[in-house]
């Protein structure tokens, strides 16, 4: 018993030797990167659903024909340049003619189109970037023409984004995206190719030295392991055995520990085109009158709500837009500044009287699970001013069906990404918006965003977007509360971060949100 | 006992049947569509989303969805996941062992110990360490089994760094063979432990109560009488009565062990089926949900017979009737 117990004893220290010594950089080659994420992908094909788990994986093992950088620019990738016309209609891009699937067959434009038709065939999840393209074409192995019926602004940004990575023709031709086995074992063609998928743990890439660019990947594989419950991925992340979490892990009490410990980490902080904003039923209930919206915008105190929902760390916004679309701000059509009396007496005006208890009039507020603390704030304002606030806290499926499908809400909150550039922010407020939960419409809203989005120059777009402010201002569909600022801490001792501007020694100007092309181990 | 045991098998069938058709019906009708999330967070279109109910056969009335569902599961077929592009039987079977591992190793150790401790607690009943147990058991009884699981990642992970933070196995090391076996067996000590720790509890409890019940029998009494020896009084004919009780909580852990031990599984990001089933109601995944719960009625239909005969086998008076 004694002996079996010393055994015992020998392998757990051992083991323990091996598991927790970090620093993932073992002897020769790049290491191994452990990037943890709370779930696990549902497939590796890029582009048949939305899948948030399999895009920073995807990232590393398909090209784009451009792609889109953590600096929102659309860097070259499969394609390393475009000509468009002066009509802005036809782009034609130039492939790299030396990239190869990992089964050896060459990537061309027959994989380009066949990936985009099959794309608007079966609709799949961003058909819609290609909604106003009249024709694709390939006229040889390495250049394809796409010619759209309108000028669009954002259809780079578009393509370069989410669900438009290219696929091999020759091996999914025929067969079904949303079931086909390449969906758990698939032919790239990245800087990383496919190892191996534990399922429930962990997917494996590693490094493909056959890639086309000129920068070969630096690691030797990466590994991403599904860590559902924060507080264990913060742990193990502290503990040395994951070397990337998610920002939003990172609990805000510890953040500030972690920005000021500058001898093991470095902060990354940046501004996302993602506000927090409340919305209303504009045809049924008290917020379809355009006043009470208007008592809201002036009774919510959106440096509360930041402070006290976010720790500050998510700062007021100021604009109907996202603020980082500088050029595009119209400083004349802004939110206004906190006001409570001002905000009591618009909704007098509105013919509300106050009630025994104090109250103009009772809501309920439809809360999507983890925008709980951000309604409470906001919902606490909106006591203050006299309106009594109900919270109805519903699971993501539920608050979709109900508030978006049912138009069944009297006021909510959301988030979420309305880049890549500013006529992203179009889908949250134009009649046919994919994401106007509001139901918003406004014929000259709708033609203004046309004509940003087929604006021939810069100062045209922002001329547009910025009279669409006014509107927005004036009818008051949805007011931001705060903006997204991302607090990414990376550890000291990795370099070439996409998250890390070129400057300081990362690749955000050059790489893919999550691509790993360049990071590296320091030696 | 033949003809106890059949019958017992029927009404098991039944059972299983009606779960079949009630499951279908009451996760369609829970609110949530499955093909929303699918069409993703920042553009849902329409289109896409008319695409995915159309490719999944959601468009369908409910009744032809149960009778095409019914006749695939006849052959033996569960279906597609929707969510992950696997057939839903090699999700689940990816699933099972690891689930098994921990949870039945957890009850396995729980009755063991939580049985001998309610043993020994009922033989000193009244002693310093019947008091210590009792008041603990309660304390353990009483935590959340997320929250212990925290506090063991915390002390033996992150502060004493004896044990790793999450997982199955060490990802950086691609150990095979007995190395491989020893990693996941160094892996499951956390989550074995906040199982049996949780579990402890039931089978103390448990196991004292119904041993002091029946001592305090008439038998009992009469046995002590005839001048019998406690030891033999005790094991002869108290344990096989009080044990029945931990039998019928044993059986009902052991059948619905399939679905997993949901919250020790996210915590220690261990990859079961208590994730799987989980992740299947957030993503509205039903041919993975209809498939779970059928295993589950099979489950607990199977252990209900099991802990029927064992009854009867323990207990002859059982079986008379």
């Amino acid at each position: 018993m004694k002996k079996l117990l010393v055994v015992l004893l020998t392998v757990l220290f051992i083991l323990t030797g091996c598991s927790n010594g970090g620093g993932s950089n073992n002897g020769e080659g790049g290491g191994t990167y452990v990037y943890a994420q709370d779930g696990e992908p549902a497939t590796l094909n890029p582009n048949a659903i939305g899948d948030d788990y399999n895009y920073p994986i995807v990232q590393n093992l398909f090209p784009r024909l451009y792609k889109l950088t953590n600096a929102f620019t659309a860097a070259p990738d499969l394609a390393y340049s475009y000509d468009l016309t002066d009509d802005a209609l036809t782009y034609t891009f130039h492939l790299q003619d030396d990239a190869v699937w990992t089964d050896g067959e060459k990537v061309t434009s027959a994989d380009v189109l066949y990936t985009f038709n099959e794309i608007v065939d079966k609709n799949y999840e961003f058909a819609s970037v290609f909604a106003d393209v009249k024709s694709m074409t390939a006229p040889d192995d390495y250049t394809v023409v796409i010619e759209l019926n309108n000028p669009d602004g954002s259809f780079l940004y578009n393509l370069a984004w989410y669900g438009t990575f290219i696929l091999p023709k020759h091996v999914l031709e025929g067969k079904d995206w949303l079931t086909d086995d390449f969906n758990n074992n698939p032919v790239t063609c990245g800087p990383f190719k496919f190892e191996e998928w534990n399922k429930g743990t962990d997917v494996r890439i590693v490094r493909d030295d056959n890639y086309y660019g000129d920068q070969k990947a630096i690691l030797d594989r990466v590994i991403y392991v599904s860590i559902p419950d924060p507080n264990t991925q913060y742990q193990a992340w502290v503990n040395g055995e994951v070397d990337e979490i998610s920002s939003a892990i990172v609990p805000p009490t510890e953040l500030e520990g972690i920005m000021a410990d500058t001898e093991h980490y470095t902060t990354v902080v940046q501004r996302w085109p993602s506000p927090w904003y409340i919305t209303f039923n504009l045809t049924d209930g008290p917020f379809a009158d355009p006043k009470v919206r208007e008592a809201v915008m002036y009774g919510v105190d959106r440096e509360d709500v930041s402070q006290k929902a976010t720790g500050g760390y998510k700062p007021k916004i100021d604009y109907f837009i996202p603020d980082i679309f500088t050029d595009s701000l119209n400083d004349d059509a802004k939110e206004v500044e906190y006001d409570l009396e001002k905000a009591q007496a618009l909704l007098e005006e509105a013919g509300y009287t106050k009630n025994a208890d104090g109250y103009y009039f009772e809501c309920t507020f439809t809360v999507m699970s983890g925008f709980d603390d951000f309604c409470k704030v906001i919902a606490d304002n909106m006591e203050k001013m006299g309106i009594k606030v109900t919270l109805d806290v519903l699971d993501y499926n539920i608050w979709v069906t109900q508030c978006f499908d049912d138009y069944n809400f009297e006021i909510t909150a959301l988030a979420g990404f309305e880049g890549p550039d500013v006529l992203g922010t179009t889908r949250r407020w134009t009649t046919n918006g994919s994401v106007n939960v509001a139901r918003y419409s406004n014929a000259e809203v709708d033609a203004l965003a046309v004509k940003a989005a087929s604006a021939s120059t810069d100062a045209e777009r922002n001329e547009a977007m910025k009279e669409i402010q006014v509107h927005l201002r004036e009818d008051l569909p949805m007011i931001l509360i705060v903006a997204y600022d991302d607090y990414q801490p990376l550890k000291k001792g990795i370099s070439g971060h996409p998250y890390v501007p070129v400057a300081d020694g990362g690749s955000m100007e050059i790489a893919g949100f999550s691509e790993m092309t360049y990071v590296s181990f320091d030696r | 006992m033949r003809k106890y045991i059949l019958k017992r098998l029927g009404s098991g069938a039944l059972v299983v049947l009606f779960s079949v058709l009630f499951n279908f019906v009451i996760i369609r009708l829970a609110p949530g569509d499955p093909t929303r999330l699918l069409a993703g967070k920042d553009n849902p279109s329409p289109e896409t989303i008319a695409a995915l109910r159309e490719r999944f056969g959601l468009d369908k009335p409910l009744l032809e969805q149960f009778w095409i569902y019914f006749k695939q599961l006849l052959h033996g077929d569960f279906g597609y996941s929707y969510v992950s592009s696997l057939t839903v039987w090699e999700l689940i079977r990816s699933r099972i062992v690891p689930t098994l591992l921990i949870a039945f190793t957890g009850a396995f150790l729980g009755l063991l110990i939580g049985t001998a401790l309610g043993i020994i607690a009922a033989r000193k009943k009244g002693s310093k360490f019947d008091m210590f147990m009792c008041s603990i058991s309660y304390f353990f009884d009483s935590t959340p089994s997320f929250w212990l699981g925290l506090m063991m990642i915390l002390l033996f992970a992150s502060i004493l760094k004896w044990f790793p933070t999450y997982g199955m196995y060490n990802v950086r090391q691609n150990y095979t063979g007995m190395a491989h076996v020893l990693d996941v067996a160094y892996h499951m000590v956390l989550p074995v432990t906040t199982l049996v720790l949780i579990d402890i509890p039931y089978y103390f409890r448990i196991a004292r109560s119904s041993i002091l019940q029946t001592m305090s029998e008439d038998f009992i009494m009469t046995l002590r009488a005839t001048g019998m020896s406690e030891q033999k009084i005790f094991f002869k004919y108290v344990m096989r009565n009080a044990i029945i009780p931990t039998v019928t909580v044993f059986g009902i852990t052991l059948a619905y062990m399939i679905t997993g031990v949901a919250m020790i599984e996210i915590v220690f990001a261990w990859p079961g089926m208590g994730r799987l089933m989980l992740d299947s109601i957030t993503k509205r995944d039903y041919p993975t949900l209809s498939a779970i719960y059928l295993l589950l009625s099979i489950s607990v239909a199977v252990m209900t017979i099991v802990v029927d005969v064992v009854y009867a086998w323990i207990d002859p008076r059982i079986r008379i009737e």
